[in-house]
């Protein structure tokens, strides 16, 4: 028996339609300044309708900057889209304090909402969406303090690995001099590389590009790391990043496919290698072999691939339905992560013949039989007429 | 008739003599000012300047996710977890269930008040290169959904790219916990037209001792950083 709660409806509709809804705004950010005190500003945000009725719209404001800011309307509706209206071009009205308590980032963000539905029936809930933007303000760091982002390009074998490292000096004092190392990783964590970068000077509020390269020349393709290592006047920073050297590859090295006889089930092995420095799953071939109105695919079980290592897989085709004996043009293709390559490949059906595969030990078999047997009886002869001979002279 | 045209011919010939004369008078008078000729290509520079705004658009395809009416599960069935990417749920003890969940596909989103529970649908439009995505909720599960037994119950969201690479930055998609807080579906959504949509598919664990109808608001944001909504 269930409890007295259970047979309560528990009415659940969770999310009550509204129809698609959709807001734009723009920018998308406002901006990123550095601190002043007092600072005084006017930036314009755009906020836009982009369904065809009346939308409307509430705005907002937030973030840990929020009380020093206002806008010029927070409420309206917007026309349809495509109609006088559609849009509102609103004023973000901002003045700084005097001062600000925590070095770092801080935040007005601008939001623009769907206003809360009206008339939705009880026991439905809503869904509403908001676009929103936001100017940064950044009070420097006491002393010397960077922010930096290390960029790497993927590059092939062979190729040069550029490596670039962007900084902004977010403190208040000189850096008189800032350089980089590069140290470059393969997979088993062995070092691979270690590049110098270029140097120079940075005053606060300013932004410098470290860069330099590696020449990727005889290493195996595959995943690699990067770290930077950044030394500004004796301060150290390190950041850390994955880049690729080629791209998982698996190649097919060899086939091995004799000629089959015409109704029956052939074998065609073909031995992959994959060029990868890390195992590649489920690594399959199939076979798609046509001629005339005769088309038929194939595929071999999957195997995982171990990194740089070799595999023979193994596809049967029953040429019992095929369209009888002669040259079928074929694509063979290996499948991996998403990936395919194809080599083409003749398959040659040949006529079920007397003299075909097998036949040949048969006739082996006869012409020995044979030849044993037509021994025993010479044999047999001469030895009745040694016996012969023996008796006339006795 | 005849004598008016050819007065009227012969005016405009003297009109158009005295045009032509004028004009030849004033391009000579013109080429005879220039300092050396035309001996060159002769270049000056002037400045067109052009700001493109990048701007934002959240486009919500489908707002809903009607799992309907039902029963929770009862006598220690324990959390009735239904969700909108899964079928087979329904509840127990009635005739009335729950809708079950279906993952749909790229263009069909389902009709609205049908068999099924599908996810929301949000596109990014504008020309942001990397927009988030973030949900937040008025109410967190406790709130929303209410009941204890046999435990408290449960309310998460999974992203889930609706037309490939959507998301090229952090997908979450794994169940994460929706609350009056935000959570982000994925940090860095395309906005290219092919590559724009995301699912966000809820799931919802209903308590044994959980009745009633139930209000709630999720707001679906999208801002050129995740810290702007």
């Amino acid at each position: 028996m269930f409890k007295q709660t259970s047979f309560s409806l528990f009415l659940f509709i969770l999310l009550f339609s509204l129809n698609a809804s959709a807001l734009g705004i723009a920018p998308s950010r406002i901006g990123y300044i550095n601190f002043e005190p007092n600072l005084t500003l006017e930036r314009d945000v755009y906020v836009f309708n982009s369904e065809h009725y009346d939308f409307p719209v509430e705005m907002e404001l937030g973030g840990d900057l929020a009380q020093y800011a206002n806008l010029s309307e927070y409420n309206f509706v917007l026309s349809p889209k495509g109609t006088e209206g559609e849009g509102r071009l609103l004023t973000l009205n901002v003045r700084l304090p005097e001062k600000l308590d925590e070095p770092g980032e801080h935040i007005i963000k601008v939001g623009a909402l769907q206003a809360p539905p009206t008339g939705v029936p009880a026991g439905a809930l809503a869904a509403r969406v908001k676009v929103g933007t936001g100017l940064y303000v950044f009070l420097p760091y006491p002393g010397k303090y960077i922010d930096a982002d290390l960029a790497i390009e993927n590059a092939r074998v062979n190729e040069s690995v550029k490596f670039k490292i962007s900084i902004t000096h977010r403190g208040n004092l000189t850096i008189n001099e800032i350089s980089g190392v590069v140290e470059v990783y393969n997979s088993e964590g062995k070092k691979a590389a270690n590049l110098l970068t270029n140097k120079g000077p940075l005053e606060p509020d300013n932004s410098i590009e470290l860069e330099t390269f590696w020449n990727a020349v005889d290493v195996n393709p595959g995943n690699y790391k990067a770290l930077a290592i950044i030394d500004y006047d004796g301060i150290k920073k390190e950041i850390e990043k994955d880049f690729r050297v080629g791209s998982p590859n698996v190649k097919i090295i060899n086939i091995t496919s004799a000629s089959i006889v015409n109704g029956t089930v052939g074998k065609i092995i073909a031995q992959v290698r994959s060029y990868w420095d890390e195992p590649i799953l489920n690594v399959y071939i199939s076979i798609s072999i046509k001629r005339g109105e005769y088309s038929k695919t194939v595929q071999s079980p999957s195997v995982d691939l171990d990194k740089f290592s070799e595999a023979n897989l193994e596809i049967y085709w029953d040429t019992a339905d095929a369209a009888g004996p002669g040259d079928y043009p074929a694509n063979v293709t290996v499948h991996y992560l998403n990936e395919t390559e194809s080599v083409p490949l003749t398959i040659t059906v040949t006529e079920r013949s007397w003299f075909g595969p097998g036949m040949e030990m048969i006739i082996v078999v006869i012409l020995v039989t044979s030849a044993v047997f037509i021994a025993a009886v010479i044999l047999y002869r001469r030895k009745g007429r040694h016996k012969v001979v023996q008796k006339r002279l006795m | 008739m005849k004598d008016i045209s050819n007065n009227l011919l012969a005016a405009l010939l003297i009109v158009a003599i005295a045009i032509s004369g004028f004009g030849i008078l004033t391009i000579s008078n013109y080429v005879t000012r220039q300092p050396a000729g035309i001996v060159g290509a002769a270049a000056s520079t002037g400045k067109v300047n052009l700001t493109i705004t990048e701007a934002i658009e959240l486009v919500l395809l489908r707002n809903e996710s009607l799992f309907g009416a039902g029963f929770p599960n009862a006598g220690g069935g324990g959390l009735l977890v239904v969700t909108s990417n899964r079928t087979g749920n329904c509840g127990t003890g009635g005739a009335t269930c729950f809708y079950n969940g279906s993952e749909g596909n790229g263009t069909d989103y389902g009709t609205a008040g049908g068999t099924h529970v599908y996810p929301f649908v949000a596109q990014i439009g504008g020309n942001d290169e990397s927009t988030c995505l973030r949900v937040e909720a008025t109410s967190d599960a406790s709130g929303f959904i209410g009941g204890v037994t046999p435990s408290a119950p449960t309310f998460t969201f999974a992203g889930k790219n609706n037309e490939s690479n959507s998301c090229y930055g952090t997908l979450t998609s794994a169940w994460t916990t929706v609350s009056t807080g935000w959570a982000t579906v994925c940090n860095t959504v395309n906005h290219t037209d092919t590559n724009d949509e995301v699912r966000i598919h809820w799931q919802l664990g209903i308590p044994e001792d959980a009745a009633g109808s139930k209000t709630d608001t999720i707001t679906v944001c999208a801002a050129g950083d995740c810290g702007s909504c």
